[in-house]
């Protein structure tokens, strides 16, 4: 701890410190729990199925899922960019239109886009029989459907709105004055404007580049409707197929290990040149070049077209075909908003323990314990939901010979929220935690000069500087927590069913009508937090 | 603020079901399921709650909560689950159950832990104005050359498919069934599909002219739409006969309502109950009996693969390496 720190005044006094490092233990280790699990398959050696292994799939599945998180990130990048350009330089009546097209692909999950995609023009797909029957030279252009290009455009069109999000702030953060100076004092205007602007970019795109990575990691819908074989569908095939859970388990220690090195390599570097933001202005407009700007709108409507008007169109067309779909689709909404309102209190109230535990009891094992609760956004949906349910099920085992039949835990949606939680921990906490750690101490000491009270201080200041950011992260949790899927799937209890549930039945089925009433319900219900989200608050 | 956390907490907890209902876990789709359960509630008044998941999880869930569940009777699709089940040691004997004599040898499993409920054939299919029925024969010779480009399969990680090549196996050994399939993915015609139900309308709309599909699907497809330029073929006649699989089901080994758990089992083996399973989704009844929907005995008689089913759990693990080996997708 510096000299400096030492001297500052800490809003909680040591055994507060204390309680509040004992209160993020217990809580940490609620979500620390499926780790433990992972990794203690590891401890005794490797599974006879895992060792069967044989190299090549070992390598097939490392450089498949590393090619998809690439292309992912290209070419989410590219879209993202170009309806950043866009919104920039529009005139001001455009802008709301380019944002809420660039946040709309949000509400989509990955898994209902491919099969949209593979219904509209996989093989057997009216498009496909008519350009293979009559136009074979049109038909070899056609994409096929199980291909790393489609899996990496739809991933990438679902995941562009993260990168779009943090591209945006990025240039909004830049201060007037910065780009004043860039294009009037250099030489080359176009030169330094772009150096700033890299500068100035570049850690919030690897903040969401990062974030694309682990959901394509963690992705088992759409890459297995594309039948790309992934960590992911590696994980599935061993547990499912191979009947080896032990084995499942090992490769998902071994995901994990790898989002680790990951995060923490890229931590290490980005802690000191990370940049909040600070005063957002979202009016100033970019110098226009003209030929470029008719480029990115034409690339806008093209990407916009596949990410939300012909989705919308395949769902609603599908959905005329099933009779009474409301009525129908009603009956999974109220457990769909329940299970994500409870993750949702869970995760804020575990997050502000962790806020307070990083910013007032500074040292290692806090900054670790913080770090590992967040990891959960590596994981796969499916081998979390049983990374949870097993530990959690023998706990509940535990109880019940010291209290009785009780079987609080199994057969109650416990599990379910938790894992959601746990999975989805790292959009609610990590944008509120960088924005409480970019505070500076002064204003508390400023506050503690006009009250003596800290709980006020807590109230009055902290509640009041979180609330926005607090806001937009929470509404990104919800709506992950929506679309999710395995875990819902896996640890529900009775009668519990959700949308995502039942989509994955349909789609499985192949019952496509009945899927698209329940996709359009689920993203129309997703449509609500992102109108709220767009809101430009500060 | 109060009044919340007591609303909250009630919902979150407040569920767990009641030990003396029948519980089902199933893997059988609810739809599926639904309509079983509630003449089985009308007809002996005894009430029944299920779960519909994956069978991994499901099994996992039983293994971990072992004398807290409160699963009774483990559903699954595909005999290979059953197997795994039963190797998982969750499953119980039904030593007593005389009902078993009633359904054949090779749809029970050989110390009784499951029954077949439902039988779905996994047969060929073509469009009869691409290929004449006469051209075809068996599974092994949809990959012969005179089939390239004309083949089309669903995706090898589907179970469906794996236990066809388990069997595939037990008869031919693994070398024969890796050039098997081999030449079945020299034939493809298209990209594998992700379902059957695809498959089968790209074969209607001449996309492929061959293919293997579970027979259900087809009648699902035929009741949309009668004028379906589909064809279903028998293969292996002269041989080992259409491979089959089941729906089935066990009695979960740490259940506290066995009797009425065989109580269930035994009704669903009875008319109504296999007139209702095969009725609902276009199946074959297990028990012979029973009469078989107009739409699926349109379809014709055929000789079925006597073989055990509970082979196409052993050999599965094997099927996926041979599958993977002939870059079978």
């Amino acid at each position: 701890m510096s000299t400096k720190d030492k001297t500052r005044i800490n809003l909680l006094s040591q055994k507060q410190q204390n309680i509040l490092l004992f209160l993020c233990i217990l809580a940490g280790s609620l979500f620390l729990v499926p780790l433990v699990y992972l990794f203690d398959s590891l401890t005794n050696g490797p599974s006879e199925t895992f060792q069967s292994m044989p190299w090549s799939e070992v390598y097939s599945m490392s450089f498949n899922t590393g090619l998809l998180a690439f292309n992912v990130v290209a070419i989410a990048s590219l879209v993202s960019i170009t309806q950043v350009y866009l919104y920039f330089s529009a005139s001001k009546k455009y802008r709301k239109l380019i944002h809420y097209l660039s946040l709309l692909p949000l509400a989509l999950p990955a898994y209902v886009l491919a099969f949209i995609f593979v219904g509209a023009i996989g093989v057997g797909s009216p498009i496909d029989v008519l350009l293979f029957q009559n136009y074979k030279t049109l038909h070899s252009f056609l994409p096929s459907q199980d291909s790393f290009f489609m899996a990496s455009i739809c991933l990438a069109l679902v995941l562009s709105p993260y990168m779009y999000m943090n591209l945006r702030i990025a240039l909004a953060s830049i201060p007037q004055s910065l780009r004043e100076s860039a294009s009037l004092l250099s030489r080359d205007r176009w030169h330094s404007l772009r150096q700033l602007y890299v500068s100035y970019i570049f850690p919030w795109w690897k903040k969401a580049a990062i974030l694309i990575c682990l959901e394509c990691i963690a992705d088992f819908g759409a890459v297995s409707t594309f039948n790309v074989d992934t960590f992911s569908t590696a994980i599935y095939r061993h547990w499912f197929a191979l009947f080896s859970l032990e084995s499942a388990r090992e490769i998902s220690s071994i995901i994990v290990i790898l989002v680790l090195l990951v995060l923490f390599s890229l931590k290490m570097e980005s802690f000191h040149s990370w940049k909040t933001a600070g005063n957002l202005n979202f009016n100033y407009k970019l110098p226009k070049n003209r030929s470029l700007f008719f480029v990115a709108t034409l690339f806008f409507i093209v990407s916009t077209i596949f990410s939300v008007f012909f989705p919308l169109a395949q769902l609603l067309k599908w959905s005329t075909e099933v009779s009474n779909p409301l009525k129908f689709a009603f009956s999974y909404i109220t457990n769909t908003f329940s299970i994500s309102f409870f993750a949702l209190i869970l995760a804020s109230a575990v997050s502000l323990l962790f806020l307070y535990l990083v910013r007032f009891r500074k040292g290692k094992l806090s900054h670790w314990l913080n770090e590992a609760v967040q990891l959960g956004y590596g994981i796969p949906g499916t081998i979390l939901a049983v990374a949870i349910f097993v530990p959690l099920t023998s706990l509940d085992q535990y109880i019940a010979k010291f209290f009785g039949q009780t079987e609080l835990i199994s057969g109650s949606i416990l599990i379910c929220i938790v894992g959601l939680s746990f999975r989805f921990f790292r959009v609610l906490h990590h944008p509120m935690q960088s924005y409480f750690q970019s505070l500076s101490y002064s204003l508390e000491e400023n506050a503690m000069l006009l009250t003596n009270k800290k709980r006020r201080v807590i109230s009055k200041l902290h509640f009041a500087l979180l609330r926005p950011v607090y806001l937009s992260a929470a509404l990104m949790f919800f709506i992950d927590c929506f679309k999710e899927m395995p875990i819902q799937l896996m640890t529900r209890s009775f009668d519990w069913d959700t949308l995502s549930i039942k989509i994955y039945e349909y789609t499985s089925e192949g019952e496509w009508e009945r899927a698209a009433v329940l996709s359009l319900t689920l993203v129309l219900l997703g449509l609500i937090p992102i109108f709220m989200l767009s809101g430009d608050r500060k | 603020m109060k009044h919340l956390i007591i609303i909250s907490l009630s919902i979150i907890v407040g569920l767990p079901v009641f030990a003396e209902e029948l519980v089902i876990f199933s893997s059988r789709k609810e739809f599926l399921l639904e309509p079983l359960v509630e003449a089985f509630q009308k007809e002996t008044g005894i009430r029944v709650k299920y779960i519909t998941g994956k069978e991994g999880p499901l099994i996992e869930r039983i293994k971990t909560e072992k004398d807290n569940t409160k699963a009774d009777i483990l559903m699954t699709v595909d005999a290979g689950n059953l197997w795994a089940a039963k190797k998982e040691n969750i499953l119980s004997p039904m030593k007593d159950a005389d009902f078993l004599k009633n359904v054949p040898s090779h749809f029970v499993d050989p110390d009784k832990q499951w029954v077949a409920l439902s039988i779905r054939a996994r047969s060929v299919f073509y469009n009869p104005k691409l290929v004449k029925a006469s051209e075809l024969s068996t599974y092994e010779n949809l990959g012969n050359s005179k089939f390239k480009g004309k083949l089309c399969l669903r995706t090898s990680k589907k179970v469906y498919n794996q236990s066809l090549v388990a069997m595939m196996i037990q008869h031919h050994g693994e070398k024969k069934t890796q050039k098997i399939i081999e030449s079945w993915v020299a034939n493809l015609g298209a990209p594998v599909f992700t379902s059957d139900t695809k498959l089968l309308e790209a074969i209607d709309s001449g996309r492929c002219a061959i293919g293997i599909a579970n027979t259900y699907y087809y009648g699902r497809l035929v009741n949309k739409n009668k004028d379906i330029n589909v064809k279903v073929f028998w293969p292996n006649q002269d041989s080992t006969g259409v491979h089959v699989n089941i729906s089935g089901a066990g009695i979960v080994k740490y259940s506290k309502n066995k009797k009425t758990a065989l109580k269930f089992l035994e009704w669903s083996l009875e008319k109504t109950a296999q007139s209702i399973l095969s009725g609902l989704n276009y199946e074959y009844p297990v028990v012979a009996s029973t009469k078989i929907p107009e739409l699926v005995s349109s379809w014709g008689a055929f000789k079925q693969d006597q073989t055990n089913l509970s082979v196409a759990g052993e050999k599965q693990a094997k099927a996926v390496k041979v599958m993977t080996k002939a870059n079978y997708k």
